[in-house]
């Protein structure tokens, strides 16, 4: 036996409760701030870090490379012909940032370049310096044995894919992955609420219960009433609030 | 006399292993005041939840007009809860429309039962406020309000007296008996005996689960006999400690209750207690439910 006008009552009931409750207006206030500094902060902090200057020694056995990786920026490069050891002591001092090991088989494809520093490189820089490296090399190495520049060209050769969409209607436009992130959102946000009011009708079960007013509430309605009129009722607010 | 209007029939209920009521069978008939008696853990509690069609019997049958306890029922009973509770955020108005309409009453009519109630309970000043504000024992009187307001046939009042004043306790008496009058059957459970002895009519005294007895209280009393005596003194209580073949059931500086157990002479009790003190008033009486109560249970255990 099931009474609509039982359920109507609680659904109702749950929904004014929520709504008229100072956490539903902080919340619903604050959520979209929150979802914008969610966004915003990462790309401010980042640009501020950005903006430390920042310089590694390159320890050269080659003496080749180190000049190149200066030429693209003399100002995060410096060479210098101090040995490892004292570089590794002046990091451990904290003089230097950090500093890169560059050995002579490197240029004949193999052994392996080092970066050492203090942890506050993170992963951009170890990608720039890992890329100006290859590029040096492979460069130096071409030099080596006289590459024509046909064959530089087709290395070089930077392939550009143009990522359009085209509507029902016909309409063409730039695919700049809005799409994508909205999709990501709203999949983050569905997961999100269905933990959030998962989390709100628990809570009002829990304050039934220890009220101790879900004797009496029991003692007028059956128990599948009650919850579907919670679940209905807060999940509502959602929609029409 | 009427047909009962509540039935229990060889009622059973478990937890686990603990037998909560044990084959229990009685009848309440309309417009009765029942008192539910029993030491704690005795299964009040459970036989009032399986009334309220908060738990279901394992065995057995509840009834109500004849028909087996379910939603249908639940309107027509009014259910004051030992552990008292209502929405302590929500206006008193509002929590008591709620309810009354969860149990089935029209908006309008629900408005009108309360503001009636409220007059009489001199709270009406307090319906716009939030339950959460008020004293504990005005929330009491809105919990008792809440109980009554869509006027059931059948009221279950588990100690109702706790934490009233005197004067509302009077007040809560008086609207007790006037429901009983306009022919409202009422359940009582409480542990006051001197509670029970003013308004129940009939009583049912569960220990472990088991109905150990039930009827009128007059006729119980009566079946005692006049054993018991009630002595009020002035002076030194220490005959009471002398006397055979009796058991006190109660004493303090100045007043006992004595029980004669078989053979004994209640003027030799008299007597006794004129050598040692000044009598103030003596009465050979029936004894009180306090006595029965106490005489049962232990009996039982």
């Amino acid at each position: 036996m099931f009474h609509l006008e039982k359920l109507y009552l609680i659904i109702k009931r749950e929904y004014l409760v929520r709504i008229r409750s100072n956490v539903f207006l902080i919340t619903t206030l604050l959520a979209p701030v929150m979802m914008i500094l969610l966004l915003v902060l990462p790309l401010i902090i980042q640009s501020l870090t950005a903006d430390r200057s920042r310089q590694f020694y390159v320890y050269d056995e080659t003496g080749m490379i180190a000049d190149r990786l200066a030429e693209t920026d003399s100002q995060f490069y410096k060479r210098v012909v101090t040995d490892p050891d004292t570089l590794r002591e002046q990091l451990i001092q904290g003089k230097i940032e950090g500093y890169i090991l560059l050995p002579h088989e490197i240029l004949d494809g193999e052994g392996r370049a080092g970066f050492y520093h203090d942890g506050s490189a993170g992963m951009s820089v170890s990608n720039r310096i890992h890329s100006d490296i290859r590029s040096a090399v492979r460069d130096i190495r071409l030099d080596r044995i006289d590459t024509p520049d046909e064959v530089r060209s087709v290395i070089a050769y930077h392939l550009t894919i143009e990522n359009r969409t085209i509507s029902e209607t016909g309409e063409e436009a730039a695919d700049n992955g809005l799409h994508a992130i909205i999709g990501f959102m709203m999949g983050f946000i569905i997961y999100g609420a269905m933990i959030g009011y998962g989390a709100v009708i628990m809570r009002s079960v829990l304050e039934e219960k220890s009220s101790r007013i879900i004797e009496v509430i029991a003692s007028s309605v059956q128990p599948f009433e009650l919850l579907l009129g919670k679940v209905i009722g807060n999940v509502s607010i959602s929609h029409i609030g | 006399m009427s047909d009962p209007i509540v039935l229990f029939e060889n009622v059973t209920k478990q937890f686990n292993s603990t037998r909560a009521v044990d084959n229990v069978s009685f009848e309440v008939k309309k417009g009765r005041l029942l008192g539910l008696l029993g030491p704690n853990g005795s299964g009040k509690t459970t036989i009032i939840r399986m009334l309220t069609h908060i738990l279901i019997p394992d065995a057995g049958t509840v009834r109500m007009y004849g028909n087996r306890i379910g939603p249908d029922t639940q309107a027509r009973i009014g259910y004051l809860p030992e552990e008292r509770g209502l929405y302590k955020k929500m206006k008193v108005g509002e929590q008591l429309i709620y309810l009354c309409r969860l149990r089935g009453l029209k908006h309008a009519d629900a408005q009108n039962r309360i503001r009636y109630w409220l007059d009489r309970f001199e709270a009406i000043n307090y319906i716009n406020k939030e339950l959460g504000e008020l004293s504990k024992g005005m929330q009491q009187k809105i919990q008792f309000i809440a109980t009554i307001a869509h006027d059931p046939d059948c009221l279950i009042l588990d100690e109702p007296f706790s934490g009233l004043d005197p004067i509302n306790s009077e007040l809560l008496k008086k609207i007790m008996l006037e429901l009983k009058q306009a022919g409202r059957t009422i359940f009582f459970a409480t542990h006051r005996m001197e509670h029970a002895e003013q308004l129940c009519e009939d009583l049912a005294l569960f220990n472990k689960g088991k109905l150990i007895l039930s009827g009128e209280v007059a006729k119980i009393r009566a079946s005692y006999g006049n054993n018991s005596i009630r002595i009020r003194f002035d002076g030194d209580n220490r005959f009471l400690d002398q006397l055979k073949k009796v058991r006190i059931i109660h004493r303090s500086s100045h007043y006992a209750e004595i029980r004669l157990l078989n053979g004994a002479d209640d003027q030799e009790v008299l007597a006794r207690a004129q050598e040692h003190a000044r009598i103030l008033s003596y009465e050979l009486t029936e004894p009180g439910l306090q006595e029965i109560f106490i005489d049962m249970v232990t009996k039982d255990t």
